[in-house]
């Protein structure tokens, strides 16, 4: 009896403890989520302060922003550099395939030829408009056949060469200069292009 | 947030990915290579702060390592626009000397972790670099901190990464705003130049060369990037177009490669190639890095830009090692030195002393560091002490120390011998300096007048001869004895006996006072005692009292004003024997001090103008060499010049610390950077001292010597401020004390007179003009000069002198006319275009910045001589046909102008005047008119050429005006005869570039409408061109004829 009694008197204080627990805990669950609230509503204004109001931040988007744009353009460079892979492994050979492209009459393939246009102020940057355009004039002109002619008749003349990637050629007439030739070697695609003709 | 973050990073990643390696200046190697040349050259150049060879290294990876992407955008200054890269693809970045400056811009997250040029150091070297593989931060602050907390090699580390800014900026695409990804001549040709290739030719031109020393890190980039911008092309950034003025070409010649080149005079390395005339080619393509394909032109841009650059890095490591010292002195500044510091002086060259006997066969880079150390605690030293004798012992005991050890050692290598003797000679002049100053005693009377000497003996002689003194005997009778109980002097002292004087010595800014003889006056048991008085006001001053021999020498901090002394001799009684009172005028240094409103000025100006009887006009008495170096002024307003006694240096000037009241003075830079105002003056005592080695007053625009004044513009603080007649200006005057790091100047005299500002000018002196004008008179171009000889003037600079010109003669009076006289600037030569019978009546007058003109005016007459002109049409309303022109080939026959004659009478010629108009281009020509016989099929025989006559327009794109009459003289006189007829063909010659058959057009002057020569007609066609052979082919008369040109035939003397 005593033991029961005993052990009712236990259960019920065991019985008020677990509802005064619960209570409690209770209570801390509510505490919990009023600071976790809390705290995730400062992250936030964190959040938005250094990203979108911070004038220092700004400034540092402001200074990625950049380079983004420089590494597009330089990106846009390089990547037209690496894709002109119209010429030859020498010289000789980018002005063989020149010749036989002005044989074929194909202004368009033998303007491929050409190094790009690498003055980004140019309107024709990094293209070959400009040797295509001086191409047609010579073909309305009827001068392609005299160009081919001639071409055939250079030889290398690299007395005005500044560096590895530097070759010239040079076209005689009677012994007498007509033309110089420079040939410039693009190093990302790895062939040899028309500089000045 | 972090979503941001990973993509933010991402484009870190894909920046560095694809700005990898740009090379847009000089590659990684000629970097290396280049701040080797720098270590080695600086080393080489100074005696102390050298560079320890372990530390070399350092610099160089450091160098290097500044090409890390993407800082490189940061690479550039334009200081022309003073800008960055600005790009509009690849945007605005910070100039480069910001960049090394500023912490911020380094410290973005953007630049950090970079790490695409691998290292040149050891992996041992490279933990003395610990934490910094993640900095990004390599300014120049940083670089002084490290070395001051002694992480030397952090410091020499982050010094590379400064004189890679400065190697950039020696590079013209740099400088020149030329962002050429890859494609730069300049920088293909440079790569050939590495650590392992060097250029043999470097280190010749570098052998008489110096380092830059300038006194800012701003500086050194301001100027270096004037030269490489103002002197050199880059590949896009040729000629005017490119937004630059300069370079100009100045001249043309050939070079041993047969090419022709646009010339630019160096006086300093000789004329070099600035552009290669292009190529010649068909016209397809081309490209503008051909004006650069030469060998010869790109080795003369690379021994000039390569040499400035070591000797501007050089020079930046000399301002670094400065800007250490001054940071150290800043600590220590003003301060006496306290026993600790003797204590360490002692110490320091004892280590020395035994370093070189425990090791006499080590060679100089062991003994490098205890040197340096020596030389760190000798640069602290300061003169001002309170015991004198008892530090000059001292540092006269280090001296005998070390020298005993360079005689006794035998053995040292020679460079240790030599670095010690510089080490003892610098001691034994320290020692003289701190024997050579006033002895600093306890003062006797409070006042700011100099101290009371009384101690026994005299300061050093001086031999040189005193300025002039006035010494009068005062009225008491020197018979006068002293009511004293026992007078011991014998009452009878003949006046002629006296001999009591003062004078000045200007050299050491001394009052001499002499009084020898006065002692055989009296008995020879009698001990005298020599009393010498200032008078001031009412009362007097006692500067010496002394039994001691017959003579005292004070220093004096002022000029301009007279001191009065009393002269008293007592007995042992203190009986009163001779009292005599001397008066002695100390001028100031200069003649005359005006303050006045400038008239020269449209604007509110005021000047100060100095005078003074010889240049340099301040002593030199601190310094070792006298009149070679610099003294300062300072000038204040309304108050009494400051005895500030030393100027010490501070951000590369030496401010009084208190410039309150201070007048600023605006003058033209010794360092080039024009014109600004400053708190002191420095002059520089020759032109020498005056450059961008040394700094102050530029002496060669001004000539303070030449005239023997100078005008400079006072700054007034306050823009509205109106001075009055109480306004006033008072100066101090300073002179070198020490040089070097720790540079410094000593108060020599204040000159307390008020200058009072005055409204107008005093009187200036007119110019004086003589001699006669030379007339000359070019026919070809027209041109008639008139030249005269320089005028002077003795109180303006002779260079500043201006010259009027008139040619006008009052029909009544004769003279010329005083409202016509025109400004011809500051040259000796005017030119004026003329035309047959012309008659002109010069003069000349000289006239001084002050408006005040010669009493002499030059004049000359001349007539136009006249010409004997056969064939004469001088109408014209009308131009010619196209001339000077190609469509395919530069070398096809060009288009031309032509003219036929038939000469009513035998006659013979060498003129032909014409009138020409450059229709289009801009290029120099040299025009040919040629004269043929006639075919008889109504157009020249192009196979019997008569005679040929070249004009070459120059460079001038103006010229010739198209009213003006063209002269074609040809060198033989060529014979017509009546009945025939004669062709006359105008053309092109040559062009500057053979392009220019493509882009320029002439034409001549012609009558159309009415047949104004009826013996001829004009016509048009094609003749030579560049070729010079004819493939010459007449095209007709010109169908709405008929039309004649503009012409003159005739034969000149």
């Amino acid at each position: 009896m005593c033991f029961y009694k005993h052990s009712m008197i236990v259960s019920e204080e065991s019985n008020n403890i677990a509802e005064d627990s619960d209570k409690l805990h209770s209570r801390f669950k509510k505490r919990r989520l009023i600071v976790g609230t809390f705290i995730v509503f400062l992250l936030l204004i964190a959040y938005v302060w250094f990203v979108y109001v911070s004038s220092a931040f700004q400034k540092q988007r402001e200074l990625v922003g950049q380079y983004e744009r420089a590494a597009q353009a330089m990106k846009d460079f390089e990547e037209a550099m690496r894709n002109d892979t119209y010429g030859g492994k020498t010289p000789q050979e980018t002005l063989n395939l020149f010749i036989e492209a002005l044989k074929k009459d194909d202004i368009e393939l033998a303007s491929r030829y050409f190094i790009l246009e690498l003055d980004e102020r140019d309107p024709a940057y990094l293209t070959q408009e400009k040797p295509l355009l001086a191409l047609r004039e010579f073909r309305i002109e009827n001068k392609l056949e005299n160009l081919v002619n001639l071409l055939n008749t250079v030889r290398p003349d690299n007395t005005n060469r500044i560096h590895e990637g530097d070759y010239g050629f040079a076209i005689y007439e009677n012994d007498r200069l007509i033309s110089e030739i420079n040939m410039e070697f693009n190093k990302y695609s790895g062939v040899w292009k028309l500089e000045s003709l | 947030m972090f979503v941001r973050l990973r993509w933010f990073l991402l484009v870190l990643f894909a920046i560095n990915v694809f700005i990898v390696k740009q090379a847009l200046a000089y590659t990684v190697d000629t970097h290396a290579y280049l701040t080797e040349v720098i270590f080695n050259f600086y080393n080489q150049k100074v005696q102390r702060n050298k560079i320890p060879q372990n530390l070399k290294d350092f610099l160089i990876d450091g160098a290097r390592q500044e090409d890390d992407s993407p800082r490189w955008m940061n690479h550039f200054y334009d200081p022309i626009y003073d800008r960055g890269l600005s790009n509009s693809s690849l945007g605005n970045w910070h100039k480069s000397k910001e960049w090394a400056q500023n912490s911020q811009y380094q410290s973005k997250i953007i630049y950090r972790g970079s790490d695409n040029i691998a290292s040149i150091l050891t992996a041992v070297q490279q933990e003395k670099l610990n934490n910094l593989d993640n900095e990004a931060d390599f300014t120049w602050r940083r670089a002084l901190d490290y070395w001051s907390n002694h992480e030397k090699e952090k410091a020499v580390f982050v010094l590379g990464h400064i004189l890679h800014l400065i190697e950039d900026a020696s590079v013209p695409d740099h400088t020149r705003n030329d962002s050429h990804p890859g494609d730069s001549p300049y920088e293909n040709w440079t790569a050939r130049f590495t650590l392992t290739k060097r250029d043999k030719d470097l280190s010749e031109r570098l052998q008489d060369k110096e380092a830059v020393v300038l006194d800012d890190l701003d500086k050194y980039f301001n100027s270096m990037a004037q030269y490489s911008n103002n002197n050199f092309y880059s590949k896009d950034s040729i000629g005017f177009d490119s937004g630059y003025d300069l370079p100009n070409i100045d001249y043309f010649a050939f070079g041993l490669d047969g090419n022709q080149y646009g010339m630019k005079i160096d006086s300093e390395f000789g004329d070099y190639k600035l552009i290669k005339s292009p190529a010649i080619i068909l016209g397809l393509n081309w490209d503008k890095a051909e004006y650069f394909k030469s060998d010869l032109l790109l080795n003369d841009y690379w021994s000039r830009l390569s040499t400035k650059a070591v000797q501007y890095g050089a020079g930046v490591i000399k301002l670094f090692f400065d800007e250490v010292a001054k940071a150290e002195n800043a600590s220590n500044q003003g301060s006496l030195l306290t026993a600790n510091f003797i204590e360490t002086f002692e110490k320091t060259i004892s280590s020395l002393a035994d370093a070189l006997i425990s090791y006499p066969k080590a060679n100089i880079s062991a003994h490098d560091h205890i040197f340096d150390e020596a030389q760190d605690v000798i640069d602290h030293l300061s003169l001002d002490v309170t015991d004198q004798e008892g530090f000059s012992s001292v540092v006269e005991e280090a001296a005998a120390s070390l020298q005993q050890v360079s005689v006794t050692q035998n053995e040292l290598s020679p460079e240790v011998l030599e670095r010690l003797t510089a080490i003892i000679n610098q001691l034994n002049q320290l020692v003289d300096s701190l024997r050579s100053l006033p002895v600093k005693v306890d003062l006797v009377t409070v006042s700011d007048h100099p101290p009371v000497f009384t101690g026994g003996g005299l300061p050093p002689q001086d031999n040189s001869a005193p300025s002039s003194i006035n010494s009068t005997d005062s009225d008491q009778d020197l018979l006068s004895i002293s009511p004293s109980p026992s007078p011991s002097s014998d009452s009878s002292i003949p006046d002629n006996n006296m001999d009591f004087d003062v004078a000045f010595d200007l050299s050491t800014m001394e009052l001499v006072f002499n009084w020898d003889g006065i002692e055989t006056i009296f008995s020879t048991n009698t001990q005298l005692t020599y009393e010498i008085s200032e008078i001031v006001g009412s009362s007097s001053v006692i500067w010496f009292s002394s039994t001691s021999t017959v003579g005292f020498r004070q220093v004096i901090d002022e000029v301009g004003r007279s001191y009065g002394f009393v002269f008293k001799v007592y007995d042992v009684g203190g009986a009163e024997l001779v009292s005599r009172t001397v008066d002695i005028n100390i001028p100031s240094f200069l003649d005359g001090l005006y303050f006045y409103l400038d008239p020269r000025s449209s604007s509110t100006k005021y000047v100060v103008d100095m005078h003074y009887g010889q240049y340099p006009f301040v002593p030199d008495p601190y310094w070792n060499t006298v009149n070679d170096s610099w003294k300062v002024l300072v000038f204040y307003l309304n108050q009494d010049a400051v005895k500030e006694k030393i100027l010490f240096g501070h951000l590369g000037s030496w401010d009084p610390s208190d410039i309150g009241g201070v007048l600023a003075i605006q003058h033209p830079r010794c360092s080039g950077f024009g014109s600004s105002p400053g708190n002191i003056l420095i002059l520089a005592d020759t032109n020498e001292r005056c450059s961008s080695v040394g700094g102050g007053i530029y002496t060669l625009a001004m000539s303070p010597g030449e005239d023997k004044h100078l005008i400079l513009e006072a700054v007034i603080q306050e823009s509205d401020r109106v001075l009055t007649q109480y306004d006033y200006v008072t100066a101090a005057f300073y002179s070198l004390l020490q040089s070097g790091p720790g540079m410094s100047f000593k108060l020599v005299a204040v000159d307390r007179v008020h200058h009072q500002f005055q409204d107008a000018a005093p009187p200036h002196q007119s110019p004086q003009f003589s001699g006669e004008v030379g007339v000359a008179f070019d026919r070809s171009s027209s041109l008639v000069s008139f030249s005269w000889p320089m005028a002077t003037d003795l109180d303006t600079n002779d260079s500043s002198i201006f010259y009027d010109v008139n040619f006008s003669r009052s029909s009544t009076t004769g003279e010329f006319d005083s409202s016509t006289w025109q400004f011809a600037g500051s040259g000796l030569e005017y030119q004026r275009i003329v035309r047959e019978g012309d008659n002109i009546d010069f003069a000349v007058r000289a006239r001084d910045d002050f408006g005040n003109t010669s009493s002499d005016t030059l004049t000359a007459s001349w007539i136009y001589p006249i010409n004997k002109f056969s064939i004469i049409q001088s109408e014209s309303n009308g131009w010619s046909g196209s001339i000077g022109t190609v469509s395919q080939n530069v070398y096809d026959p060009d288009s031309a102008s032509f003219q036929n004659f038939s000469p009513t009478e035998d006659l013979s010629f060498n003129q032909i005047m014409l009138r020409l108009r450059h229709e289009s281009g801009g290029d120099q020509t040299v025009l040919r008119l040629a004269v043929y016989a006639d075919s008889d099929s109504n157009e020249p025989d192009f196979n019997q050429l008569l005679g040929t006559a070249l004009f070459d327009t120059g460079w001038d794109n103006t010229y010739p005006a198209p009213d003006q009459d063209i002269s074609f003289l040809f060198p033989v006189p060529i014979s017509v005869s009546t009945g025939n007829r004669y062709w006359l063909v105008l053309d092109v010659a040559s062009y500057f570039i053979p392009r220019g058959y493509f882009r320029n057009e002439w034409r001549n002057a012609v009558y159309k409408g009415d047949d104004m020569y009826t013996n001829g007609e004009a016509g048009y066609g094609i003749a030579q061109g560049l070729s010079g052979s004819c493939g010459c082919g007449f095209g007709g008369l010109y169908s709405d004829g008929p039309v004649d040109w503009y012409m003159k035939i005739g034969i000149v003397d």
